[in-house]
Order: structure tokens, then sequence, then C-alpha cells
């Protein structure tokens, strides 16, 4: 596997209270990564300690097969913008990226003026920055995190508190650096639709700990609709479902799970009947995402 | 870490806090001069005025140029480079913009010590600029400089400076340890209006009272003219000595000035590079 970040039971403890808890994710070169969690449970704080705003108390992390000791090295491919985009705000759009560029040596306006482009925020011209909408601070500070040419941006929060053309325009702007640009993403957000629309890949984290770390293709076969059958005799029932040309199943909590030709529920009763299976139950269930995420968390009360 | 340093000179030079500060500075300024110009022909008067006004207890007459240009060291000069350097030590947490830059640097030492030489750079113009236009306009308006006072000029100039380099550098300690621009700038304000100095002499009665002084010898001593000399805490105060350097000060005081200075800027400064070195941004 080509990872472009691994944490390696990355820890960080305030106190006597851990904020994150021996976390260990895996992130794909070419990955969107999205980190699922609530207010609080850690998402940020993994976050700053990646970015390098924060030292972990224990564990460490490699990004780009560098580990922790060259910060610099480490560091000067990564993108960060977390909890807010840091802008100056009697700053128009151009001289907040300037001054990040002057910081790195970086002289060429053109390029700057093509940050902006891509983030639109092109005919901006003087207006400063305090006087941008939310969806604008933000997609400046994507702009900011990609002035060093980052291979890894680390988005916090980024579509939080916009309006649903501001998120779609994130949404656009996150595909085309990810697919465009070839870079590597992990955004963290509370508002798992949102991210389930961008995010090839996922860590859910709660109360400081990684609960589960899986593909989409993972995550959305555990949430998405099933045919739960529950009868007399299970092994029996998989022969038969197998003969029936039945693949995407499985047996959990002592019901079978088939992920497949949903509306053949009448013809399996049919088939398991002629063997003398009694069917105690057949239903078609879904599973939404928000709902796995609290079943995985422990409850809606957590959330 | 020269990046950085150009960095930190380009948000000076767009930030509106220097725009305010170099407007108020100068208007401070011109009315300093025109007043003294328009109501103190006298010489005399003025420098019994600036002795006044800066409660130095020696009552020595300083020639009249060297009186107005150490207004450098003035409570509104100082008050007003201390917001100033607040603002500029702080506003990269304040606004967030810290997270941009922070962790490029692996030895954050650098972050710090790039940070000070950029705001020491931007105050030492805006205090020659300001030193230049004192005595400028003084010498337009009150009397010419005669030729015989420019080296006590360049002389309290450069020791002047030296201790504001130090100022600064503690009030840059104080933001830092503070994590907010509030308490830097109420300690710095503090500080820089000579506030302080009421508790430093009490101090120096005290050390004296303790050592077996009595109160005649500790009023000849204020007055400098005991003959028994006791330690005073507030020779080694940097608001103090900053405060009361001036014209009239003896070679042992202006070397005393300059070692204070010093220390202090490198205490300062170490204590800032210290501090951040496992600083995490919040």
């Amino acid at each position: 596997m080509d990872y472009i970040l691994t944490t390696n039971a990355l820890t960080k403890k305030y106190g006597h209270y851990k904020a994150s808890n021996e976390v260990s994710i895996h992130v794909q070169r070419g990955d969107i990564y999205g980190l699922i969690g609530r207010n609080g449970a850690g998402k940020t704080t993994l976050m700053k300690m990646i970015g390098g705003l924060s030292h972990p108390t224990s564990g460490s992390f490699e990004i780009r097969g560098s580990k922790g000791e060259n910060t610099e090295q480490m560091m000067s491919k990564v993108g960060i913008l977390i909890e807010n985009p840091g802008l100056y705000p009697n700053m128009t759009a151009m001289q907040n990226l300037k001054t990040k560029a002057i910081a790195l040596g970086i002289k060429d306006d053109k390029f700057l003026e093509g940050l902006l482009e891509e983030v639109g925020l092109a005919n901006t011209g003087k207006k400063k920055a305090k006087q941008f909408s939310l969806g604008m601070k933000q997609r400046l500070g994507i702009a900011m995190a990609l002035v060093n040419q980052p291979e890894l941006l680390i988005l916090d929060e980024p579509i939080n508190g916009l309006d649903p053309q501001g998120i779609a325009e994130m949404r656009v702007i996150l595909s085309h650096l990810c697919h465009d640009k070839h870079i590597t993403i992990i955004i963290s957000s509370h508002i798992l639709d949102e991210l389930s629309k961008v995010a090839t890949r996922y860590g859910i984290i709660h109360e400081g700990k990684l609960l589960e770390e899986e593909s989409k293709e993972e995550l959305f076969s555990k949430c998405s609709e099933r045919l739960e059958l529950k009868t007399s005799d299970i092994e029996r029932t998989m022969n038969i479902l197998n003969t029936m040309g039945f693949s995407k199943i499985e047996v959990k909590d002592g019901a079978i799970n088939i992920y497949e030709r949903l509306n053949e529920g009448g013809a399996i009763t049919i088939a398991l009947a002629k063997e003398n299976i009694q069917t105690n139950e057949i239903a078609v269930k879904s599973e939404a995402l928000e709902d796995y995420y609290f079943q995985l968390t422990g409850g809606q009360e957590n959330a | 870490m020269l990046n950085l340093y150009k960095m930190h000179l380009y948000r000076a030079s767009k930030a509106t806090s220097t725009l305010v500060i170099g407007i108020l500075l100068g208007v401070f300024l011109i009315m300093n001069s025109l007043l003294a110009a328009f109501l103190f022909d006298d010489s005399m008067i003025m420098n019994l005025l600036g002795v006044t006004v800066e409660g130095t207890l020696s009552g020595d007459v300083y020639p009249a140029t060297v009186q107005i240009f150490h207004v450098n060291t003035s409570d509104a000069f100082n008050i007003l480079i201390t917001i100033f350097a607040v603002i500029f030590a702080h506003s990269d947490y304040s606004k967030g913009f810290i997270k941009n830059t922070y962790s490029l640097f692996e030895e954050k030492w650098k972050f710090d010590l790039a940070k000070w030489t950029s705001m020491i750079t931007v105050v030492s113009g805006i205090y020659f600029a300001y030193s230049f236009l004192a005595v400028s306009s003084n010498t337009l308006l009150i009397r010419t400089v005669s030729a015989s006072e420019w080296g006590e000029y360049f002389r309290v100039l450069f020791v002047s400076y030296l201790c504001f380099v130090a100022f600064v550098t503690m009030t840059y300690l104080i933001t830092s340890l503070f994590k907010s621009a509030a308490g830097g700038m109420v300690i710095g304000i503090i500080i820089a209006s000579g506030l302080l100095q009421t508790i430093e002499k009490l101090l120096d009665l005290l050390i004296a009272k303790l050592s077996g002084a009595h109160l005649e010898e500790m009023v000849m001593n204020a007055v400098g003219v005991g003959s028994k000399s006791y330690f005073k805490i507030s020779d080694y105060c940097l608001d103090n000595v900053y405060l009361s350097y001036g014209a009239n000060s003896s070679t042992g005081d202006t070397v005393r000035t300059v070692i204070v200075a010093l220390v202090y800027t490198a205490l300062g400064l170490g204590l800032v590079m210290l501090f951040h070195r496992k600083k995490d941004i919040r």
C-alpha cells in the first residue's frame, strides 16, 4: 500500500484527559479520508498533531515516509486548514496569500493568482478578507493551505457553517484538488451526509479513540439496504441461498443478511419451505450512515 | 528564517496598527514641538519643565535640545510603542495566521527570533524616524543645536535605544507568557508609564533601612550627596534605568544602563524561545 500518512498510537493528554487515545490511521495516496466524529471526539486534536501544531504525548506518525524527527522536511508538503482559515482581516485575498508565500520564499505572483482562481476568488480585487462571506473565507483558507503545493491537505470542518451553495462549491473544489491535482485530503466533519458525498475512506473517531477505519465500499455495505432473514436452521439456509446464486451474504447476530436481489424474499421463503426450514422473519432493512455511526458510538444521546 | 523575517515585515507594512501608531506619534510630535515653541521661548523653563515631567530628583538642568530629544523616553511614546509591540507580537496568534507558518520550522526558536528581529526592525524605524523628526522640528522651531551638544545627543540616543530594545523585548516576553494581548498591554503600559518606579524607590528605601541607614542618610542619598551608598534595586530595574537616563547621567550610570539593557534583552528573548520550544498552537 502507498500510504502518504500513517499514525502509530498517537496520543495527546491534557492532564489526565486523553483527547487522542492511541489513534492509528492509514491514509493512502489519493484518498479523501473522512474523519467522522461528534464535536469533542478528538478530530481536531489528531489533525493538529499531524499538522505540526501540537506535540503528541506519545506515539508517532509518518508523512511521505518521513518520521517525526524531521518536521521541516515532513511538513514542507502538508497544507493545513484547522478550525479557522487564519487570515489577516485587513488584507485582501492576494495579500494574505502573499504573506504566506513570502514565508516560504515564493515570489511568483502568477502562481498565487492561479490559486485564487482555483478556489473561485480571482475577482475579489481590493476587497478585504473581513468583508468576505464565511464560504469565501473558507475557500481562501484552502488557497492558503495550497501555497506550499502540498501533497497532503488537512482540512478541519471546512464545511461547518456553510450554506448549501457553499457546501456544494466546497465539494467541487475538493474533488478537483483530489482528482486533478492529485492531492490527498484528510477532511473532518460531523455532518455525515456531506462527508459521505466526497470521502473515499473513513475513520470513525469517538472519545479520542479510533473505532473503525474502512473504505467507502465497506462502510456503505454496512449501511445499505439488506434482506434480513431469520430461520430455524442457518447452516442449511446458507446452502440453499448459495444454490440460488446469492453471493453477497453474511451471518450476523443470528440473522442472515443478504445484500442483493432484495425483491426475491418470496422465492427464498418458498425454497426454504420446500426443504422444511421454518422462516421466522424476513424483511428488507436499511441503515443510514448516521444510524450506523450512532450504533457504533453508543447511541444518539452521545451525538 | 530570513523569509519569516521578511513575512513579518510585509504584514507590518500592511497592518492598520502601524499606520495608526505612525499618525498618533506624528500628531504627538507636532503638538509637542509647537506647544514648546509657542509657549516657552526660554530654554531654562523648558529644561525645568522636562525635569518636572520626568520626575527626577537630581534637579540637574539639561541642555535644552537634549532634553527635548529625550521625549523619546516619555510615557506617551512608550505607551504607544507598547500597544504596537503587543499587537505585533500577538496578531498572528489572535488571527490564527500562526497555523500557516508554525509547522514550517522544526526549531521553534528560529520562529521567535525571526519575529523578534522583525519587530525590533519596525520599532527601531519608528524610534529613529521619530528622533530625527523631533530634533529637526525642535531645531527649526526652538533653537539650533550647538556643536558641543551633538556628542551628548548621540550618547543619549544610543543608550536610550538599547533600553528601548530591551523594553520592547520584555513586552514581547510578557505577551508571550500571558498568551493574550490584553494581559501584555496592561502590564506593558504599567511599566511604560513608570508606575513601577514608585515601588522600586520604596524598595530602595526599605533595603537602605534594613541595612541600618538613618533617615538623614537616606535623604542625602536620594539627592545624590550622601557619603555612604546603599544597594538600590531600582538601579537594575529596566523601567527605572530607561526612564531616568538622560544627558546628565554619569559614565558609571551609562555603563550600568547599557549592561542592564543588554541583560534584559538577552533574558527576555531567551525566555521567549525557551517557553515556545514545546508550545502547542491552540
